[in-house]
C-alpha cells in the first residue's frame, strides 16, 4: 500500500479544480452573481409565497383604491323603488348603494356605459369591475348622482363624486343583511380588429378588495 | 471581408429597424380627426362647426334654475354656428385638454350649449361648464368642440386655445340658456 502518494494526489486534484473554476471566466461569474441577486430579490419580496385567495375586506367609509379608480361605500339599503329613478319588478328588490367614486385616470368615464370611446365597465357587463357577491343582478344597474343632477354619471379625472348605484336582484338576496361588493383592478385593452384602435376598455383584472357593509331595509 | 464587418452590418440593421419602428405612425393615426386650430379668441371653422371663445371664468359654484353645485368650475362662453348645413348641427361633446388630462363639459348642467341646434350665418352664444379638480387653475388648455357623440375619425375638430392664467374667479356663475346673437 502506497500511502505516501495520497497528499500529492489531493494537491493535484485541488489544483485541477482551481484551474477549472478559474477557466469559467469573469462573464460567467457575473451571470451567476446576477442570477443569485435576482433570485434573492424575488424570494425577498415574497415571490415564493402562495397566492392569497381571500381579498382584503373593508367596511363602510373605507376606500378601495385601484390604479384607475377609487371607491368608498357610504351606505347601502334595499328597497322596492327609488322615487323618480327606478322601480323593482315583482319578485325583485333593489339593492341601492351610495358610493364616493373617483376617476384616477386621465380621461372622463361613464359609470354604466361608455363616453368618447372609453368603456369603464364598472357595472353592467358580464364581468363588471364592481361586482355584487351573493346576488346576481336580474337586469342592468342604474346610477345617478345624489344631488339631483340630470343625465348619466360621467366622472371627470380626479374629481370625486357621490353617486348611487341600484342593482335589481331576486327577492330574498342578501339574506344575511350584508352587501358584499368586489372591487377589481382594471386592465386596459384597446380595440384591435373589430373595434377602432382608439377604443379603450377597462377589463376585469385582479380582485383588489371586498367591501362588506350592512344593508338597511327601507 | 474583415472579421468585424458582419457585426457592424448587423448592428447597423438593428439601428435601422429601430428607427423604422420609431417613425411608423400608430394605428390610430390612420383614422384620427383633423384638428383645426386657431389663435386665442379667433373664430375657427371646421367642416361642421364655426366657433369662437367669447369669455371664460372660474367659479366656486354654478347654478341653473333650482340646481346648483359647488366645486372648481371653469365656465366658458362660446359663440357657435353651422358653416354649411343646419342638419345635425350642434356641439355634442366639448373636451378641455389640460396637460395630460381631458375633461368633458359637465353633463350635470342644464341649459348649456351642449346639444343646442345651431344656425347657418347666425351665432348662438352659450355656456360650457367644466368641473375640474382643485389643482387645475392655471396653464394652457385646448377646448375641442365636437359635433358627434365621440371624437370623429377622419373629420374636422375645432380646437380653440385657452389660457387659464389670470382668468377671473367668481363665487357663483348662473348658467344662462343659449341665445341667438343679435336677436
Amino acid at each position: 500500500m502506497r500511502t505516501d502518494e495520497t497528499p500529492g494526489a489531493v494537491r493535484r486534484v485541488a489544483a485541477g479544480s482551481g484551474r477549472a473554476l478559474a477557466s469559467l471566466g469573469a462573464p460567467l461569474w457575473a451571470a451567476i452573481l446576477f442570477a443569485t441577486i435576482i433570485a434573492a430579490v424575488f424570494v425577498g419580496f415574497g415571490g415564493l409565497r402562495p397566492a392569497s385567495a381571500s381579498p382584503t375586506e373593508i367596511g363602510v367609509d373605507e376606500e378601495a383604491r385601484t390604479s384607475l379608480y377609487a371607491v368608498t361605500v357610504l351606505d347601502a339599503e334595499t328597497t322596492d323603488a327609488v322615487e323618480g329613478r327606478m322601480e323593482a319588478d315583482p319578485g325583485e328588490t333593489l339593492v341601492v348603494a351610495t358610493l364616493r367614486v373617483e376617476n384616477l385616470s386621465d380621461r372622463p368615464i361613464d359609470i354604466g356605459g361608455s363616453v368618447d370611446r372609453v368603456e369603464a365597465r364598472l357595472v353592467n357587463t358580464a364581468a363588471p369591475l364592481l361586482a355584487l357577491v351573493d346576488a346576481e343582478p336580474t337586469d342592468y344597474a342604474r346610477s345617478w348622482r345624489t344631488d339631483g343632477s340630470p343625465g348619466t354619471v360621467v366622472l371627470q379625472p380626479d374629481v370625486p363624486a357621490v353617486v348611487q348605484i341600484a342593482w335589481p336582484v331576486p327577492e330574498g338576496s342578501l339574506a344575511d343583511g350584508i352587501l358584499r361588493l368586489d372591487v377589481h383592478e382594471p386592465e386596459i385593452t384597446t380595440g384591435k380588429v373589430i373595434l377602432s384602435s382608439d377604443h379603450i376598455s377597462w377589463d376585469r383584472g385582479d380582485l383588489v378588495a371586498r367591501i362588506a357593509v350592512p344593508v338597511e331595509p327601507s | 471581408m474583415r472579421r468585424g464587418a458582419p457585426w457592424a452590418i448587423g448592428a447597423a440593421l438593428v439601428v435601422v429597424a429601430g428607427v423604422a419602428v420609431a417613425l411608423t405612425p400608430p394605428d390610430i393615426a390612420l383614422t384620427q380627426a383633423f384638428s383645426i386650430h386657431g389663435g386665442e379668441g379667433d373664430a375657427v371653422t371646421g367642416r361642421t362647426l364655426t366657433a369662437q371663445v367669447r369669455d371664460a371664468a372660474f367659479a366656486e359654484r354654478v347654478s341653473t334654475g333650482d340646481w346648483e353645485a359647488d366645486g372648481n368650475w371653469l365656465v366658458v362662453s362660446v359663440a357657435a354656428s353651422a358653416p354649411q348645413t343646419e342638419v345635425d348641427a350642434a356641439v355634442i361633446l366639448a373636451a378641455l385638454e389640460v396637460g395630460d388630462r381631458t375633461f368633458h363639459a359637465s353633463e350635470r348642467v342644464r341649459d348649456s350649449l351642449l346639444g343646442t341646434a345651431l344656425r347657418v350665418g347666425t351665432d348662438t352664444v352659450g355656456m360650457l361648464a367644466f368641473e375640474l379638480p382643485a389643482d387645475v387653475d392655471a396653464g394652457d388648455a385646448d377646448l375641442r368642440l365636437i359635433t358627434s357623440y365621440s371624437t370623429p375619425q377622419l373629420d374636422d375638430v375645432v380646437v380653440l386655445p385657452l389660457s387659464l392664467d389670470d382668468l377671473p374667479s367668481e363665487a357663483e356663475i348662473e348658467i344662462v340658456a343659449p341665445e341667438w346673437e343679435g336677436f
